[in-house]
């Protein structure tokens, strides 16, 4: 799943795909919209929830207080929708019919869930999310990244800004003054949520921007062309050919 | 090893370690930001193999075209990576 135009990634727990959906356990590595081609309640939680970046309109109480989840409505069925906002992710959580008193009634279902410990994503559920994010960022150090480079170097002077694979935040310049040099500028904070950048990240994103720098020769970087860097940022450099 | 220019920016350390960095700095009549800055140039120096593995594994993905290796450098922090959303999780739930 991949592919959002809101604040916050849309993913789907495997255990609501599969038992309240009806849908295979591989189908939490689709991109959503194949997600929404198949279900009814996914295009709607892509439509007015993820892109629309809308939270909902009233807390589901059965859940409350540790569990602020929204109510979606599709006919007769509801889904529970949850923003995790470290992750920067909003996780359709449970869906089921709304029967009004009824013991299957979708709220009851849903506060189940959550006394049994089922209704959040667990660890598998996170570690689908990481790993899904890994092919986007590696197609944008091999596809973005170049066109930035090539901007910087054709506007000296001038911070071009981009966001990698749409997750890290990076200001790239390019100085002639005196030695040419490149400088790149990484944000440690993964957009969207809270969560640091791996280290690990922030070393390979260096590694997209300055391809032939052997690693002796890799510098930290204090400004960027003269202006401070974000408190946020670690910035790296190098003479540029 | 990472070069380093000098510019004066405030970090908060540990208060356990201030009494240290300050005799180290009075025993070598150095300030205690020039120790701190040794300590840090000297920790990078130590960890410089690790840093230019990652560095250089990636370049050559890079130059490479190499979508698919790329995509497994990524992907080798997911678990740490989940480790600490799952950390983020509301405790009932």
């Amino acid at each position: 799943m991949e592919g959002h135009s809101g604040d916050f990634i849309p993913r789907i727990t495997r255990r609501c795909l599969t038992d309240d959906l009806g849908l295979p356990a591989d189908s939490v590595d689709l991109l959503i919209d194949d997600l929404a081609n198949a279900s009814d309640v996914i295009a709607a939680f892509r439509d007015r929830r993820a892109e629309m970046g809308s939270p909902g309109q009233e807390p589901i109480r059965s859940l409350l207080p540790d569990v602020v989840a929204f109510s979606l409505h599709v006919g007769r069925r509801r889904g529970a929708t949850w923003h995790h906002r470290e992750a920067g992710v909003i996780w359709l959580l449970a869906v089921g019919y709304h029967r009004e008193g009824h013991v299957d009634d979708a709220y009851a279902y849903f506060a189940r869930l959550k006394a049994a410990g089922r209704l959040l994503p667990d660890r598998d559920d996170m570690l689908a999310f990481v790993r899904s994010q890994a092919p986007t960022l590696a197609r944008s150090l091999l596809t973005d990244v170049p066109g930035l480079v090539a901007a910087a170097r054709e506007s000296p002077g001038v911070i071009h800004s981009g966001v990698i694979g749409g997750r890290i935040r990076v200001r790239v310049v390019f100085d002639a003054a005196d030695s040419a040099m490149l400088t790149v500028a990484i944000s440690q904070r993964l957009f969207p949520g809270e969560m640091s950048v791996p280290a690990d990240w922030l070393v390979r994103v260096a590694a997209a921007f300055l391809p032939d720098t052997p690693p002796e020769r890799l510098s930290i970087a204090f400004d960027l062309a003269g202006q401070e860097l974000q408190p946020d940022e670690v910035a790296f450099c190098d003479f540029a050919a | 090893m990472l070069r380093m220019a000098v510019r004066t920016k405030p970090v908060r350390i540990f208060e356990s370690d201030h009494a240290p960095l300050r005799l180290l700095a009075e025993l070598e009549r150095r300030s205690p930001q020039e120790v701190f800055h040794a300590a840090l140039a000297e920790y990078l120096e130590s960890h410089r193999d690790e840093l230019a593995a990652v560095f250089t594994e990636t370049q050559r993905a890079i130059a490479a075209g190499d979508l698919g290796a790329l995509t497994a450098q990524l992907a080798a922090s997911a678990e740490a990576q989940a480790d600490a959303l799952m950390a983020t999780l509301p405790e009932s739930g």
